[in-house]
């Protein structure tokens, strides 16, 4: 084929691959159920002048690009076309600089996310983004598909981190946006746009990010209730009385079994949910809002375990990092989704999913970010059994329909992609998805930037 | 089939493999990491891709260190899945002919043994001494870059024969599989490991019918070669009544008491055999800290400690090694960053892959540095043909030691 005879030319040699286990490889990512494809080529820039070139030559030859970090993401937001190319982009991969004067870093898109906290962690500082995937997610990835993660309620999600954004948009352009200044009105604010945009618009070759100083102390606690309604009174009632956790989790009966049959950590089995809270900050301020959240829970009927130091810390843990683990191996297939309500719905829409989980006849264990209405749903499947799988895509649709109407959205956090795009409208509306499409062929005339995905 | 079906679903395909493996460190190619591997082997399983010289190739690429199997969040056995794999694709394409040629001479242990001892007297005509340093290095390339690898020296003689002079009674009676390397080339350790148990007031056997234990013929899915060295060791060792059968190397131990069980799981006058094996199979550090070994005297060094994968991962054996060389060196004891993180070795790997094993070697090398450490000890003769060569491209001084050696130290 002439054109990747050409884009040979352009790269040189060991920047692409054609074989077809090469190909074969970059064809999924985690989003379960989507159908693999196995692209034209596989290419691995280790410039942003490289990246330039590759997509001066997809316009030139009308072929679309997926850029791609780890392929960690939940919503098929980097599966290629057959038709197209996947531009690899985990070698451009060096931390340029840690700015101990402004707090920034700035970052090439293939850094690993935990890589870059470590290399930050000597001067105290921490980069607050906490998707389950730190360790293998890149920064490009985590940028483009705006991750969350635990510690959202207090801390916010990548979007609030991002502070400056260089990008190869579609025409080819290298572009700038944003930098290390706390203020900038200049312009649209493109970086936020760039966040969040899947891989649509631009690649990204350079990243801003802002650090900020470590938390001193930590306090957790892990609290047991009998009843939804409790845990979900708590968790408003926490935050009423002013206290922001780091984190606060929840998980729920199927879960807590799961947990339990898998892990044997002494879990209550006939606990309807249990609440994980977690505040930080300086010792004093830690001390006082512990005092806080131990009221609240008791006064809900909750049973309350304080972890004294950090091995118990790392027990209560436990119970929640194993949740994903353990409902991952109940059985093959495994959907976990990510619809987000207003906090105040959390107990609602805790309900709503149990429903769902009869009406289908479906095992669906939810945990999740209860503090800032992230839940997971997360269906117990097998993607080979047809009738079952029916049963799954029509709960899953009955999900987003009930996040939407308790005022929440269809993605909090994993991203639309090619998994979630048919359910745009219900969200935006036809207008607003037109808005979606020309704001993309503003950046993107010939429609070269993963295609398929977002609108 | 349908077992490794649902193996193979069992993967989410969550990348969580990429945060540990050694190689995809180096690589960062999808076809290198466990979630690249499993979806390949599916796929030629499944006939959608065709069994290529570069599949096989890219399957080969892995140090079965198991760092993914045990970061797996969905208990995905990777293991089960990299060997059906291989097996499938050795039965399809035939192993490469290198490979069939060693396999073809280890499978015949009396061949084998005096291909050995040939070896011992001629390596000077390829092989170099290096000054200053314990080895030597091949005189002419035949792989990229091997000829600056720093190579274990073979022995005279080896520790069967060195053992016949050393027989001691004493109140168990016990039988020692020393494997191919300790019995040719690190014999000290071989010597060391029989100077610590006697000395524990155990009576120590070596047998004379010594030969390989098989797995490297089994992990490139030459299973007919590990069944006949299997049924030759269980043989072997079954033949005296031995209160326990000692292993020194991490690889051998692992298939004495874990993988004759798994090869004869079809054959079942073996398989029974394979299990009374397995019963008795002890790592020398397991059986020591089992038994209460005598205490030594404290050696002013400062220890670091290096964990073989195999066994840590599949024997867990990690606390018994440090619980002895915290008895030898005290405060003097300190972990490196990643103790557990594979050396990059890996048997035959560091032969084919050398470009590859050399850095992942390299970070391990300066981990160990970094301790300020002046001996690394380790349980596996592998491992140790590994560090001597990365810490020697580092320019490092710092002595390598089986966990045996420093113990019979602490007992002169």
């Amino acid at each position: 084929m002439e054109a990747l005879a050409k884009l040979q030319k352009i790269l040189g040699s060991g920047k692409i691959k054609t074989q077809p286990e090469e190909l074969f490889v970059y064809g999924y990512d985690a989003t379960a159920g989507l159908k693999n494809q196995m692209p034209l080529a596989v290419v691995f820039p280790e410039s942003a002048g490289e990246v330039v070139e590759i997509v001066k030559w997809a316009n030139e030859y009308k072929i679309p690009l997926y850029p791609r970090g780890s392929g960690t993401n939940l919503s098929g937001g980097t599966i290629p076309a057959a038709n197209g190319v996947v531009v690899e982009l985990n070698r451009l991969n060096k931390i340029l600089e840690i700015d101990l004067d402004n707090l920034t870093a700035t970052v090439e898109p293939g850094v690993i996310i935990n890589d870059l906290n470590e290399a930050v962690k000597p001067y105290g500082l921490i980069y607050p983004p906490d998707p389950g995937t730190v360790a293998t997610a890149t920064m490009g990835g985590s940028v483009a598909e705006c991750s969350g993660g635990l510690r959202g309620l207090k801390y916010g999600v990548t979007k609030h981190y991002i502070m400056g954004v260089e990008a190869v948009i579609g025409t080819g352009e290298l572009l700038k946006f944003g930098g290390k200044t706390v203020k900038n009105v200049t312009g649209y604010d493109l970086p936020a746009l760039m966040v969040g945009s899947e891989g649509t618009l631009g690649i990204i070759t350079k990243i801003i990010v802002k650090l900020i100083p470590a938390p001193k102390a930590k306090k957790s606690f892990l609290a047991v209730f009998n009843s939804i309604d409790d845990a979900g009174n708590a968790i408003a009632e926490i935050i009423k009385n002013r206290v922001i956790p780091a984190t606060l989790e929840i998980m729920d009966q199927t879960t807590i079994r799961t947990v339990e049959k898998f892990k044997k950590i002494g879990l209550p089995v006939n606990a309807q949910a249990i609440l994980l809270v977690e505040t930080d900050g300086y010792p004093e301020q830690v001390e006082m809002e512990a005092k806080i959240i131990r009221q609240v829970l008791e006064k809900n009927r909750g049973e309350v375990s304080e972890a004294q130091n950090e091995e118990e810390r790392e027990k209560l843990w436990e119970a929640r990092r194993a949740a994903l683990p353990a409902l991952a191996q109940v059985s093959p297939t495994t959907v976990l989704e990510d619809a987000t309500v207003p906090r105040s719905q959390v107990p609602a829409m805790l309900k709503k999913l149990k429903e769902i989980g009869e009406k289908y006849n479906l095992t669906i264990g939810t945990f999740g970010h209860a503090g800032d209405g992230n839940l997971h749903p997360t269906i117990l499947t097998d993607e080979t059994n047809r009738e079952e799988w029916q049963r799954v895509e029509k709960a899953v649709e009955e999900i987003f329909k009930a996040a939407l109407e308790l005022g929440g959205t269809l993605s909090g956090e994993h991203g639309i992609g090619m998994a979630k795009n048919r359910f745009l409208p219900w969200e935006m509306g036809e207008a607003g998805v037109n808005l979606l499409k020309r704001l993309k062929l503003a950046f993107d005339p010939n429609n070269i930037l993963n295609p398929g995905k977002m609108a | 089939m349908t077992e490794i079906k649902q193996e193979f679903l069992k993967c989410m395909r969550c990348g969580n493999c990429q945060a540990v493996c050694p190689i995809y460190k180096e690589t960062k190619m999808e076809a290198e990491v466990a979630r690249g591997k499993i979806q390949l082997i599916k796929g030629v399983t499944e006939g959608v891709l065709k069994p290529t010289e570069y599949l096989a190739e890219k399957i080969a690429t892995c140090l079965t260190c198991l760092a993914c199997q045990e970061n797996c969040p969905s208990g995905v056995n990777y293991e089960k899945i990299l060997l059906y794999g291989r097996d499938y694709l050795a039965k399809e394409n035939g192993l490469p002919p290198v490979k069939k040629a060693i396999f073809k001479v280890l499978r015949k242990p009396k061949l084998f043994n005096f291909g050995l001892k040939m070896a011992s007297r001629f390596q000077g005509l390829a092989l170099k001494k290096v000054k200053g340093r314990p080895g030597r290095k091949l005189r002419f390339g035949l792989i990229e870059d091997y000829e600056n690898r720093l190579l274990p020296e073979f022995s005279k003689e080896t520790l069967v024969e060195k053992a016949r002079s050393k027989q001691i009674p004493g109140k168990e009676k016990l039988l020692y599989f020393p494997g191919c390397m300790i019995n040719n080339v690190y014999v000290n350790v071989g010597e060391a490991v029989i100077e610590v148990l006697q000395h524990n007031g155990a009576q120590v056997i070596v047998p004379e019918k010594q030969s390989c234990c098989g797995t490297p013929a089994r992990v490139h899915g030459d299973i007919e070669s590990a069944k006949s060295l299997g049924r030759y060791v269980i043989d072997t060792y079954l033949a005296v009544d031995a209160d326990y059968v000692i292993t020194s190397c991490s690889t051998c131990g692992v298939t004495l008491r874990q993988g004759y069980v798994e090869l004869f799981i079809d054959e079942p006058e073996y398989l029974e055999k394979a299990k009374k094996l397995a019963e008795k199979t002890r790592d020398i550090n397991e059986y020591l800290v089992e038994k209460g070994f005598i205490k030594p005297k404290k050696l002013n060094l400062k220890v670091t400690y290096h964990d073989p994968c195999h066994l840590n991962r599949k024997l867990k054996v990690n606390k018994q090694p440090r619980e002895i060389l915290k008895a030898l060196a005290g405060e003097n004891f300190g972990e490196m960053k990643k103790p557990a993180a594979c050396c990059g070795g890996a048997g035959s790997f560091s032969l084919t892959h050398y470009p590859l094993s050399k850095a992942i070697g390299k970070k391990k090398a300066l981990d160990i540095i970094e301790t300020g450490a002046e001996v690394v000890a380790t349980s596996c003769p592998g491992c140790m043909l590994q560090l001597n060569d990365a810490l020697a491209k580092e320019g490092s001084n710092i002595k390598v030691v089986h966990v045996a050696e420093l113990l019979a130290e602490g007992y002169k």
